[in-house]
Order: structure tokens, then C-alpha cells, then sequence
């Protein structure tokens, strides 16, 4: 399915957004494709407005398992993801908030223009999550990117593309 | 503790051996520690920091960051000195192996290769397939033309070698950072020096 | 370690365990390096504001008189080390300037610990590690992984003491900094050894700034990071070596607008 990625600043300011699309049959309809950035600003409110919900993951201790081992992707991010955070017509919005405040933000698009529902798999889509997440924290790392500006460099959008054909070419 | 390692002129295959066992164990059991990403982070904020201060005129930063190294190098090789009781090396071919077996070993843990000797013998590279510097960084367009990035390690070998009486080139001469295949320390052997006071420290 | 104690341990430490044998199984240098780049900024960063000044200053000079054959000389003979200047004269330089420059370069030192303190904050929090939940953290939360992770990161000790008003306003003691201890100090400091050590305070100070900037605290000058280095009644109490030196991080946050 179509999707169309964010990364929002702290300041609300973009960071990093890239469109999925499969070359063959999987395409945003031209006039949803412009209003996307916006459908995507729109659900932002809510998305601050989760941020300050205690949520019911955090602080039960339950996900200690799987080891110290390559631990940065499992348990501390796993709260990070909010799920399906609000819809516009047959588009789905999800999201997920990183520790310094950085807002990852999804609008899937489904196949059929028959306006039910696109269904989320959350477990593909939070892993997607998940490894950006990773991979935006290493490029934090460099120290030639500065936190808050947009992210230009072609690997990470190589990286990211390469991951959402992973999780979300379905 | 090391004389029985260094004193003795066994072939070479086992002294190599030896120095690689001798390194080990320092690093393992006699050395303090600490995260490589800090130091990573560390020295990414202060090339930054330079990249700012000199507006991007790399050349200059390359420079400080040399500067830099050979303050570090004219001490660290006190420390290295201390630490392994090593002897003068008697040929630049041995120099070489204590660079990449014990210095690197013990200070960054990571053990370049040796090669690309010329044919007289006065000059060969230090090619580090893992450098503990330059993890996490990627090269904006304009410092990929020009910046050095660990030009420190140039320094710091420059001050250290001159301690122990060698005058040396050291620079770079290709870094995986710029899209070489390598990254290709280069160290050439000027002259030995008489006992004098060494220059900068006068 | 022991193996027996185990079954005893709590849910928290054995997940405070596992973060410590995930930490030690990440890739490690050795400490003396970091120590020597650490401290090395400093007369570094002198250096650099020596030779901007130097470019905006007597510029003109060098280019008519002996411009040409220095460029000259500077194709035939490339030398890295020219105009080198060692630490120590640096740090003297440093010592005999005004405060004008002197703070520049303060500012500099500070900056390149903000440039740090951003960063490693994001690391340390993604790091998995137990005893830190950002989603319900206050201030005070956020000064305790100062003290205790961040600090532990940079020197290999927590903060020794931390206190706060309530209201915005944090001391951060730390009995014995790391950065000076090799240093040989007099009992009671004389005015040029502790105008000397100043600027090896500003880097830690950057650090707070930038840990607290990369969890919200965002704004220009809402983090103010001030440090001192105060006699030691602690150590002198115990009759520890008096080179140990206490250091006061005086940390103030201004609320959001």
C-alpha cells in the first residue's frame, strides 16, 4: 500500500518525509498525494496531546525479556509507538514519538478508492517504526548533522526506503 | 615483565606472536576503559566545533587538528613508554609492528595492517579497516573534498615518533570518509634524530 | 556476579545487570585517550581563537611583505606543524589574556560539550537502559540521569551530591573532578591556578546545556550552566589527598514561556 513518511522537529518543523509507492500498481491518487503534508500537519494536535498521556505500557516492567544483547531495538522504544492515531476518509494515520520529541508520522493509503478503512498491521508497521528510529539516532551520531535540521543525507533515505519495503510492500 | 619478550631475537613469526599475546594482555588486564562511542562523540564535537570556527575552511581544520594530535602524541608516548617497557626499535619494519600490534592495540583496540613498504624501506602505511574516530560519520559535500577527518592520528604519531628520536611525515593518504576504497595512513621516515631537545618543547 | 545471589535479586537488577553487561559488551577504548582529548580541547580551543584573531588582526602585514614568499615556500614545503605552539604556552596565553578573549574561548569549550551533551543524551536513552522512563519524567527525573548516567558516561562516577530548590534551581557537587586530578595544585589555590582551571570547567557545563536541550528545555537561554571549584572539606575531613577538588555545577531552568 502507499504511504507517506514523516519526521516532524520538536518544533514542528520537518525533518525528513518520504513517499512509498511500488512502480507497478501502488499509487497515491494525484490529488491525495499534495494534500498528504497536511493531512499528516493536522494529526500532529494529536499527537501532542497523546505525549502527555501516562501510558499503560510504561513503568508495568513486563518487557524485560529478550536479553541485553542488541537490546537498543526492543524494550525502551516500544512505548514510542502510539498505533492508529487518527483517519481522514479511507486514510489511516499512525504514529510515534521519540524521546527527544521527534515526531514519526505515517499516512497509509489503501488500494481500493472504495473508502473503508486501510487495516494496520502493527506489528510491521511498529518495527518499521522502530528501526527508523534506530537508524535516525545514528545519524544523530554524526556529528556533521545537527540536531532539529533536515536530514539530507542519501543513505538514510536509502535505508529508510529499504525498510519500508520490508515492512510495508504488502 | 617484558624483557623476556623483547630482549631475546627469536624468529620473527614468534616474536610477532609475542607482541600480539603482550598487547593483549594489557589491553585486557591493565588498562582502564571506556565507551568508544563517548570517545566517538567526543571527538566528533570538537572537529565540529572546528568546522564552525574556521567557517568551513577545512584546510585550517585539518591543520588544528594536527596540531592538536602532536600535544597528545609528545605526552601519550610517555604513557605507551611506561606501560609496555619496550625497547628503542632497532629497524623501521619493527617500529611498524609496535605501531599497529601495540599502540593501537592498547590505546583504540583495533589493530591496522602494515604495507605498501617502498622499495628502500623508509616509508610505509598503516591501513585501518576500523577507525574508532570517524564511526557514525558521513562527510557533508564540502568537507568530502578537503577535510581529514582523523588528521589527529596523524599528529599525534608525528609528536609521538619525534619523542623516540624519528623524524617522520605522517599524513593521510585516503580515507574510507571520501569514498576511497581505504583508509590509508602514510609514515615516512626523514631522519633519526641526535639526542636534542625536540622542537616545541623548547 | 556471583551466581548464587540470583534468585534474590529483584526484577530491577537483574535488569540493571543485564544493562550493565550490555554496556560492557559494547566496543571500548582506552580510558587515557578520552582523558587526553578531553583536556587537550582546552589549549586547543585558545589556539583557535589565537589564530582567528591573528587573521581579522595583522593580516595585511604578512601579505605585502613577505606574502609572496611564504606562498611560495608553503607549495614547495608543506609543513603541518608550522606556527605550532605546545599546550603549555597555550595554556599561559590563556592565563595572561583579557576576559574578552578569554571568554571566547570559554564559550567555545562550552559549545563543544553542548554539541556532546545533545548527543549523548539521545544515545544513553536509547541505550535501553532500565532506570530511565522518559514518558513520566520531571525535572528532577531528568537531573538524576544527569548525575547518575550522563555523569557516569563522562567521568566513571555519579555526581556526589544534587540539590535543589524546587524551583528550577539545581547544585550538582562533585567531590572529586575528574578532569583536574592529575593536576598539581597548592592547598590553597593561588588566583592564576584557578583562573587556569575555569576553562576546564566549561565542556561538563556544555554537556548539561545540551542534555537538557535534547529532552525540551529548548529555548535560548532557559538552561543556564554555571561551575566552581570549591575547597574540599570533604576530603580534608577523611584526610584523603588534598589533590582531589570539589566542583559546584550550579544549574538553572527557567520555566517555558
Amino acid at each position: 500500500m502507499p504511504c507517506y513518511f514523516a519526521i516532524i522537529g520538536a518544533l514542528d518543523n520537518p525533518i525528513y518525509e518520504a513517499e512509498f509507492t511500488s512502480p507497478q500498481f501502488n499509487q497515491f491518487p494525484p490529488e491525495l498525494k499534495e494534500l498528504n503534508p497536511f493531512i499528516l500537519h493536522a494529526s500532529l494536535d494529536i499527537l501532542e496531546d497523546l505525549q502527555w498521556q501516562t501510558h499503560p505500557q510504561s513503568g508495568a516492567g513486563t518487557e524485560t525479556s529478550g536479553g541485553f544483547l542488541r537490546s537498543r531495538h526492543s524494550s525502551s522504544n516500544s512505548n514510542c509507538y502510539l498505533g492508529k492515531i487518527d483517519h481522514f476518509y479511507g486514510l489511516a494515520i499512525t504514529g510515534y514519538l521519540s524521546y527527544g520529541n521527534m515526531k514519526f508520522v505515517m499516512v497509509h493509503s489503501s488500494n481500493s478508492s472504495n473508502g473503508t478503512p486501510v487495516p494496520i498491521d502493527d506489528v510491521a508497521v511498529k518495527s518499521f517504526y522502530q528501526e527508523v528510529h534506530e537508524l535516525y539516532v545514528k545519524t544523530l551520531m554524526n556529528p556533521f548533522y545537527k540536531l532539529n535540521e533536515p536530514i539530507t543525507s542519501p543513505v538514510f533515505d536509502k535505508r529508510v526506503r529499504l525498510l519500508a519495503k520490508k515492512y510495508l510492500a504488502k | 615483565m617484558s624483557a623476556s619478550m623483547s630482549g631475546n631475537t627469536a624468529s620473527s613469526s614468534s616474536s610477532k606472536k609475542s607482541l600480539k599475546a603482550f598487547s593483549d594482555d594489557i589491553w585486557k588486564n591493565k588498562t582502564a576503559k571506556i565507551n568508544a562511542e563517548l570517545f566517538t562523540l567526543t571527538y566528533g564535537s570538537i572537529v565540529s566545533q572546528l568546522c564552525t570556527d574556521y567557517e568551513r575552511d577545512f584546510a585550517k581544520v585539518n591543520k588544528q587538528l594536527y596540531s592538536m594530535g602532536y600535544n597528545i602524541g609528545v605526552r601519550l608516548i610517555e604513557d605507551f613508554l611506561a606501560r609496555t617497557a619496550l625497547p628503542r626499535c632497532d629497524s623501521l619494519a619493527k617500529t611498524s609492528e609496535v605501531i599497529s600490534k601495540c599502540a593501537f592495540k592498547i590505546f583504540l583496540n583495533v589493530t591496522p595492517q602494515i604495507g605498501n613498504w617502498s622499495s628502500n624501506k623508509d616509508s610505509f602505511s598503516i591501513f585501518l579497516d576500523e577507525n574508532p574516530l570517524s564511526e557514525f560519520v558521513e562527510l557533508p559535500m564540502d568537507a568530502a573534498r578537503e577535510l581529514w577527518y582523523s588528521n589527529i592520528l596523524c599528529g599525534v604519531l608525528k609528536g609521538a615518533l619525534e619523542m623516540v628520536q624519528m623524524d617522520c611525515d605522517v599524513y593521510f593518504a585516503s580515507d574510507v570518509l571520501k569514498g576511497d576504497q581505504t583508509t590509508e595512513l602514510r609514515v615516512k621516515l626523514n631522519k633519526i634524530l641526535k639526542d636534542e631537545i625536540p622542537a616545541g618543547e623548547d | 556476579m556471583d551466581a548464587s545471589q540470583r534468585p534474590e535479586m529483584t526484577e530491577h537488577q537483574k535488569q540493571q545487570l543485564q544493562f550493565q553487561l550490555f554496556q560492557d559488551s559494547l566496543p571500548k577504548v582506552n580510558e587515557i585517550v578520552y582523558r587526553m582529548l578531553l583536556n587537550e580541547a582546552i589549549p586547543m580551543a585558545v589556539n583557535v581563537q589565537d589564530r582567528l584573531s591573528e587573521e581579522s588582526g595583522g593580516h595585511e602585514d604578512n601579505e605585502t611583505e613577505q606574502g609572496l614568499e611564504q606562498d611560495l615556500d608553503a607549495k614547495l614545503t608543506f609543513d603541518p606543524l608550522k606556527d605550532h605552539v605546545p599546550s603549555h604556552k597555550l595554556l599561559q596565553k590563556y592565563l595572561t589574556a583579557d576576559e574578552e578573549y578569554q571568554n571566547k574561548v570559554d564559550e567555545r569549550l562550552n559549545n563543544i560539550g553542548f554539541l556532546l551533551g545533545q548527543k549523548l543524551s539521545q544515545l544513553l536513552i536509547f541505550s535501553n537502559n532500565p532506570s530511565l522512563n522518559f514518558r513520566d519524567m520531571d525535572l528532577l527525573a531528568v537531573m538524576k540521569f544527569v548525575c547518575r548516567d550522563v555523569w557516569r558516561q563522562l567521568f566513571g562516577k555519579q555526581i556526589d551530591n544534587l540539590k535543589t530548590n524546587h524551583r528550577g534551581t539545581f547544585y550538582l557537587l562533585d567531590n572529586n573532578y575528574k578532569p583536574v586530578e592529575s593536576f598539581a595544585l597548592d592547598e590553597d589555590m593561588s588566583q592564576e591556578e584557578q583562573t587556569l582551571i575555569e576553562p576546564y570547567l566549561e565542556i561538563p557545563c556544555g554537556v548539561i546545556r545540551g542534555v537538557l536541550d535534547s529532552l525540551g528545555f529548548q529555548e535560548k537561554g532557559q538552561v543556564i550552566c554555571t561551575a566552581s571549584i570549591t575547597s574540599d572539606r570533604e576530603s580534608q575531613k577523611t584526610g584523603s589527598s588534598a589533590s582531589s577538588r570539589a566542583v559546584l555545577f550550579n544549574v538553572q531552568i527557567n520555566p517555558d514561556r
